[in-house]
């Protein structure tokens, strides 16, 4: 029971942990991105057509990818490039995204009532590593994407607050025309930024359709997209900080499906809210802006 | 090696630069000197790639150069508001600056640092600390420090010297004579013409966006400069013709404030009358931000009395604390200060003509140099954003101005017009405050005065004005 819910919490933080490392990656470079539900769900989609196609696994991640950078390359071109607001360009971007993989996999795979399923990303167990009793199980016989998340949380932690690539986009994120000045092409860095974080929220939205559920329905992400753009407030822009939030929100998700199955004389959609309400709850009490980047969320353009 | 011909740049419809030629010469320290508005910040953006010209070329050692240059073409400059990241510390912020090459950030640039910071005479500040914490001449001594970190061929100085100690001002301006030697490029942007008459080699002088003069500092003397400037020096102030009761408006008594067990203000005792111009002198970081911020209300003193009669406004020192929106136009500006607030829309409805008119008539009397009050605030030069703060200020009628360095960055004649308007004031039966790093300032303006030096007061008597004797005060009491 209890190895079941560890597990559980650990494979529901990993899509919105990878999200929301490149989430924090883009607001330190002083861009926001609200279009991170959009790419998650392009991600999941492209992993779901690519999968059923091709029958690769990786083949799938790759896809994911792509079409999760392709949109964020969108999102880039707006938002950097013509300054355009960050908000209504990242809105409208979860709109067109929304709207275009419902469309297409009603095209692609028809309207067949059936849900259509593909094979799984399998879990990697790290050997001896899982007969660690209670933990193993549930800590080490995960998927490989769980792994990467957590090693991408080292490493986007350490690259952020220690080198000198994580300072230039510190720089970019709190004083963009002063990063101008000092040399620093706030542009490469915001695209930069962007499509690393395309990256990684394609592989989260590869995640809910090839790890959790092997087949893809309209609004899959479900918000998991805000979510991760709430981890990184309530992680208070640390990669650590994002990580315990990821796992907070993941346990209450899994809380969420023990509930649903023990507690029947209440209605379900209670215990769906759950991981919500835990989110809204958590961010209202860490309220205050004091460690955003300053400049995040404003344009900038080279006079 | 930077030429510039033809520069031009505009700004809604104030012309900050018209047909500029300038140049900065290897193994030359070029003086660039002006009135407010005279358009010596915007030459200095634009030499330094931050600003585009409307005409013009700039051509550095490898050819013409298309906009920004920045530090790749071996410019780099400190701006009159330094650009720094205010949320990091001021390590990091050395860190973007040129120190050394690496992927990680590593005391190695620190080391660097404190040996550039040596060779200058600044001290660096605590360990550790953000630069939003840092007093405003600490943050000029690190951009300095950042901006000679990348052995640039051509430094841009944009009034580097105001915010610093006598003493520190000496071996600066000596460190820019080894630069000199080195073969380096230096313009210095500055107001003090003696300034310019002992460290530059070349001056050229700017008037309303106009080149009215280059020539070499050899030929040329401090009351040449000026007519060049100005045309002519306004008269210097008189004595005070207030007569009433001298009434006391602002007074403490004892005043101590403690913040992480450090001591900033230490029993700080003193009245200041109506008809008084009471001023405060000493280097920055001694106790001064302490004090204003108890008098805008924003600390609370560990222990001691403040009264105050009648309402009081701040100037404050730094420009971005002036309270001006730049988006928004001028007259909205003022209606961003309560009591205008409470004139110009004392119900639900905007007085939308009056506060224009209102703002004209400002304009006019402050001798601000605006297009009109239609203009956005971000159109005005520093000074004149200076000016208007002043203004407004003053155009709520308050019994106590305080004013914190108001003269930082000013030329002669605006300084003196600034001096007059608070004389003015004070000679209107208020009172008004003075604190400032500029000696010559206190002693001209003021009544009686006191030197703030780690956060205690004490009182300037006659035998106090020798400058010398003074300077060596003032170094001593740098903590």
């Amino acid at each position: 029971m209890l190895e079941s819910f560890l597990a559980s919490t650990i494979a529901m933080a990993t899509p919105i942990l990878l999200a929301a490392l490149g989430e924090l990656v883009v607001e330190q470079s002083g861009v926001i991105n609200i279009g991170i539900e959009g790419a998650m769900l392009s991600g999941a989609f492209a992993a779901l057509v690519a999968v059923y196609f091709s029958g690769g696994m990786i083949c799938g991640l790759v896809v994911a990818a792509a079409a999760a950078l392709a949109v964020n390359a969108l999102l880039a071109v707006l938002v950097i490039n013509i300054a355009v607001n960050q908000v209504v360009a990242g809105t409208a971007l979860n709109l067109l995204v929304a709207g275009i993989t419902g469309v297409a996999y009603r095209e692609v795979f028809g309207v067949t009532g059936r849900a259509l399923t593909v094979r799984a990303l399998a879990p990697l167990p790290l050997g001896p590593l899982t007969r660690i009793p209670l933990l193993g199980p549930a800590l080490f016989d995960q998927s490989p994407l769980a792994y990467l998340a957590l090693l991408l949380t080292a490493i986007v932690g350490y690259a952020i607050a220690r080198t000198r690539a994580g300072l230039r986009l510190r720089a970019c994120g709190e004083h963009p025309e002063a990063a101008a000045a000092l040399g620093i092409n706030v542009y490469r860095m915001r695209w930069t930024a962007l499509l690393f974080a395309g990256v990684l929220s394609g592989l989260g939205g590869a995640y809910l359709t090839l790890v959790y559920t092997n087949t893809f329905v309209e609004g899959i992400t479900g918000g998991r997209g805000f979510v991760a753009l709430a981890l990184v407030i309530i992680g208070r822009w640390r990669a650590w900080g994002i990580a315990a939030a990821a796992l907070l929100f993941g346990a209450a998700m899994a809380l969420q499906f023990t509930l649903q199955a023990t507690v029947t004389n209440l209605p379900y959609q209670l215990f769906l809210a759950l991981p919500y309400l835990l989110t809204l709850l958590v961010l209202a009490l860490m309220s205050g802006q004091a460690a955003a980047p300053s400049a995040l969320g404003r344009s900038y353009l080279r006079e | 090696m930077l030429v510039a011909r033809g520069i031009c740049k505009r700004f809604g419809r104030t012309v900050a630069l018209d047909r500029v030629d300038f140049h900065a010469a290897p193994g030359e320290i070029h003086a660039l000197i002006g009135e407010n508005g005279a358009g010596k910040s915007t030459l200095v953006s634009i030499l330094a790639g931050r600003l585009a010209p409307d005409a013009g070329t700039i051509t550095g050692a490898d050819g013409p150069l298309r906009i920004t240059p920045g530090t790749a073409h071996g410019v780099a400059a400190v701006f009159q508001a330094p650009l720094l990241f205010e949320q990091m510390s001021w390590e990091e912020n050395l860190a973007l600056g040129g120190f050394r090459r690496s992927t990680r950030l590593r005391p190695e640039a620190l080391a660097a640092a404190a040996r550039a910071a040596h060779d200058l005479g600044f001290a660096l500040p605590v360990p550790g600390r953000r630069v939003a914490d840092l007093a405003v001449g600490e943050r000029v001594r690190l951009a300095i420090l950042r901006a000679l970190s990348f052995a640039p061929r051509v430094l841009l100085l944009d009034e580097p010297t105001g915010a610093l100690a006598p003493a520190e001002v000496e071996q600066f301006l000596d460190h820019l004579g080894r630069l000199r030697r080195d073969g380096r490029a230096v313009v210095l942007v500055t107001h003090r013409l003696g300034e310019a008459l002992t460290v530059a080699d070349r001056i050229t002088v700017l008037r309303r966006g106009r080149k009215v003069a280059e020539v070499p500092a050899a030929a040329t003397n401090e009351r040449d400069l000026a007519t060049l400037m100005v045309g002519e020096l306004p008269p210097p102030l008189a004595a005070s013709t207030y007569e009433g009761a001298p009434a006391v408006l602002l007074s403490l008594a004892d005043l101590m404030l403690e913040k992480d067990g450090r001591r900033l203000l230490d029993g700080v005792t003193m009245e200041v009358r109506r008809g008084e111009i009471v001023g405060v002198a000493g280097v920055e970081g001694n106790g001064q931000d302490a004090l204003i911020a108890i008098l805008a209300g924003l600390a609370a003193p560990t222990a001691g009395r403040l009264l105050t009669r009648g309402a009081l406004a701040l100037i404050p020192q730094d420009r971005d604390l002036d309270g001006l929106i730049l988006e928004m136009p001028l007259w909205e500006n003022l209606l961003l200060l309560e009591p205008l607030r409470r004139r110009f829309a004392p119900r639900y409805w905007l007085r939308r003509r009056d506060a224009v008119e209102f703002c004209r008539a400002l304009l006019a009397r402050y001798a601000i140099r605006a297009g009109g009050p239609h203009d956005p605030a971000a159109a005005l030069s520093g000074g004149n954003r200076q000016r208007l703060a002043v203004a407004r200020a003053l155009a709520t009628q308050p019994e106590i101005v305080v004013a914190h360095d108001i003269a930082r960055g000013l030329d002669l004649a605006a300084t003196r017009e600034l001096h007059r308007q608070l004389r003015q004031y004070a000679e209107s039966g208020r009172a008004v405050l003075l604190l400032s790093s500029d000696l010559e300032e206190i002693f001209q303006l003021c009544s009686r005065s006191y030197l703030m030096s780690r956060g205690r007061l004490r009182p300037l008597g006659p035998a106090d004005r020798q400058a010398g004797r003074f300077g060596l005060m003032l170094s001593g009491a740098q903590g």
